[in-house]
């Protein structure tokens, strides 16, 4: 449907590195690359082969979570029933990757390549025509080494992923490989496979699916799930033309080029420019795609002399999910497969990547025997609320452009007045909050500190007389004491007494606080501790450097329930 | 927690106001009274501000509602 992304040249993946990638093609559109199939050893086993870690999908989920472990060191089995990066047919089209996300891709080694094909930007206006209503720009506040956002088309972060998993030599990508069965035990799961050159059945310890909104592995086991369908209708139109580039998102809430409906503008990769259009409720997403029809649209936003191809155009409309549980025993869902929302915040795939960071290091972990399997009950916890909000937050975004009564409408547009005047106002434009970390306060996974829970963002620090960031510290896969101004080595026997993976790192010492951010960020004070742990979270923030506290606090980080 | 008392008298001179609110309405069509409407309600409630109070005031407005036939 309008799709002018296209498949064609074949990828050898694993045999040139980085793979040949998108390339634009003369028409406007792109070329996706397309992976190899490679017949499964288990198409000839006399009985199932079984796996530590098997992931279904190919996703952004997915594939974060492939990359995490196969820097941890953990093998998985990846299967996807495409070939190729990028999604078919009108389906997610992510473009805005978040500052967690970054941070997160800057630990798996794929940052660099992010930054220097997309674009940094931290700044946006939401406009009344030609009048801006409300400007913010993200930076001045920002502490992290990662812009606030990048943008870029979903198939080159994919295409990176891939890249990056190929490298790290961990896990096996197995394209076409289409999951058709499920069943779920005690202590595994058994997946029957369908490929071109006939089905097969493995076992895994462990499945994560991340198998998308329309995920099969939820669907064949009958998993109990929520789901609001919107009524709003949308359509993006991806267009290239030349203009000066402008590293800005606008939003329309009513754009008069657009029947008073709301516009998004915000440019990508390649000098393609995001154009997202609100359409009728009742429009006809085949009308609203023909390519005259698209056309029309966008020569009615640019004027009619500025000359453009378009690139791609995917209506679309959006629902709500949510799964009751994300932990089923040995079987475990993320991205959009777990719980799926409007795209308003670019909540979809950066939560998707969130829901990996937060597994990754757990799993690893828990396959070690370095922690108890009730650790991925935390993961759970943490992600279903982190969903809820991102369902909540999205919901509101998504009245807010589309009223649903002629007293919302008036509501909405007695905002708009205000905020030509007010400021207070203008924090009522909602039109989309941004992605931002999840703030596990007050769950049982953390501590009871008010800073306990939240994401501290990747700052500059200094180790062995060198400039590193807090990323580069937590990398190794363990949770980190930072122990401010109290000795390591009491600690560190202490926890190691107790059997438990934490590291102690003593500031002032091997390590220095450049700007004094991780004592201010974790509310720690000088004597005190700051657990962290893997996936940047604040685990606990102790007011003093007593030992047993800090055991007490790392038993919680990894997931033991009873008392020692 | 007790729900915050919107019933109690607060004005200064509700007459005053009353009549001042009238005044702001006039010659306004019946739509722009609606917009008039929720823009006062948008800045009394940023200056009122407090959430219990706010929720309180939702509540009374909508019990005080004559019941549809």
């Amino acid at each position: 449907m309008g799709q002018t992304a296209r498949k064609g040249r074949t990828i050898f993946a694993g045999m040139n590195h980085p793979s040949p990638g998108p390339e634009p093609v003369a028409d406007g559109g792109y070329e996706l690359p397309e992976y190899p199939f490679v017949e499964p050893p288990d198409l000839h086993a006399a009985a199932p082969r079984r796996y530590p870690v098997v992931i279904v999908g190919a996703g952004l989920a997915g594939l974060t979570l492939a990359a995490d472990l196969s820097q941890r060191g953990v093998h998985c089995v990846v299967l996807d029933e495409d070939n190729t990066i990028g999604v078919r047919g009108a389906s997610s089209r992510g473009i805005v990757y978040v500052q967690r996300t970054l941070e997160i891709m800057r630990r798996l080694g794929l940052y660099e390549r992010i930054r220097a094909k997309g674009v940094t930007w931290s700044a946006g206006k939401i406009l009344a025509g030609d009048e801006v209503l409300y400007e913010y720009d993200f930076q001045p506040a920002s502490i992290s080494e990662q812009p606030p956002f990048i943008n870029l088309q979903q198939f080159y972060l994919e295409w990176y992923l891939v890249d990056r998993i190929i490298e790290l030599g961990q896990a096996e990508l197995r394209w076409k490989n289409r999951v058709v069965g499920a069943e779920n035990h005690t202590d595994h799961v058994t997946l029957q496979v369908e490929t071109p050159a006939g089905p097969y059945t493995l076992e895994a310890d462990w499945v994560i699916a991340a198998d998308g909104v329309n995920s099969s592995v939820r669907h064949l086991l009958q998993l109990p799930e929520h789901t609001e369908r919107g009524h709003d209708r949308w359509c993006i139109t991806d267009v290239r033309f030349q203009r000066t580039r402008l590293n800005e998102r606008w939003t329309w809430v009513e754009a008069p080029f657009n029947e008073n409906r709301a516009v998004w503008q915000h440019l990508m990769a390649d000098d393609v420019w995001r154009l997202d259009f609100q359409m009728a409720p009742d429009a006809d997403p085949a009308e609203v795609s023909r390519p005259d029809v698209a056309r029309e649209r966008v020569a009615r936003m640019l004027g009619p002399d500025v000359a453009f191809d378009l690139v791609w155009v995917g209506p679309y409309s959006y629902r709500t999910m949510l799964m009751e549980r994300f932990r089923h025993g040995r079987l475990m869902f993320i991205g959009d497969a777990a719980h799926a929302k409007s795209p308003f915040g670019a909540r979809g795939g950066n939560s998707g990547i969130q829901d990996a960071d937060n597994l990754g290091w757990k799993l690893a972990l828990v396959l070690a025997g370095d922690a108890p399997e009730g650790l991925l009950d935390d993961f759970d916890a943490e992600r279903h609320r982190a969903a809820e909000e991102n369902i909540r937050v999205t919901g509101r975004s998504g009245r807010f452009l589309q009223p649903r009564s002629e007293a919302e409408f008036v509501l909405r547009r007695a905002v708009l007045q205000l905020a030509r005047h007010h400021a207070f106002a203008r924090t009522l434009l909602n039109t989309g909050r941004l992605c931002v970390p999840h703030h596990y306060r007050s769950l049982p996974t953390v501590g009871p500190s008010e800073a306990d829970g939240k994401a501290i963002a990747n700052i500059a620090l200094h180790r062995s007389g060198q400039p590193c960031h807090l990323v580069d510290v937590l990398a190794e896969g363990r949770p980190v004491a930072f122990a401010f101004g109290v000795p390591r080595a009491p600690l560190q026997a202490a926890l190691a007494a107790a059997g438990l993976p934490v590291r102690v790192v003593e500031l002032d010492d091997e390590m220095v606080d450049t700007h004094g951010l991780l004592a201010r960020e974790t509310g720690t004070p000088h004597g005190g501790i700051a657990l962290i742990r893997p996936d940047s979270h604040l685990s606990a923030s102790l007011a003093t450097g007593d030992a047993d506290a800090l055991v007490c606090a790392a038993r919680r980080a990894l997931g033991h329930k009873e008392l020692p | 927690m007790t729900s915050p008392d919107v019933s109690t008298l607060r004005f200064g001179d509700a007459d005053g106001f009353y009549e001042a609110l009238l005044r702001c309405h006039e010659g306004c069509t019946a739509e722009q009274s609606r917009l008039l409407d929720a823009q006062l309600v948008l800045l009394l409630a940023n200056q009122c501000a407090d959430p219990a109070t706010l929720q309180a005031c939702l509540d009374a407005a909508r019990a005080a509602l004559p019941l549809s036939d």
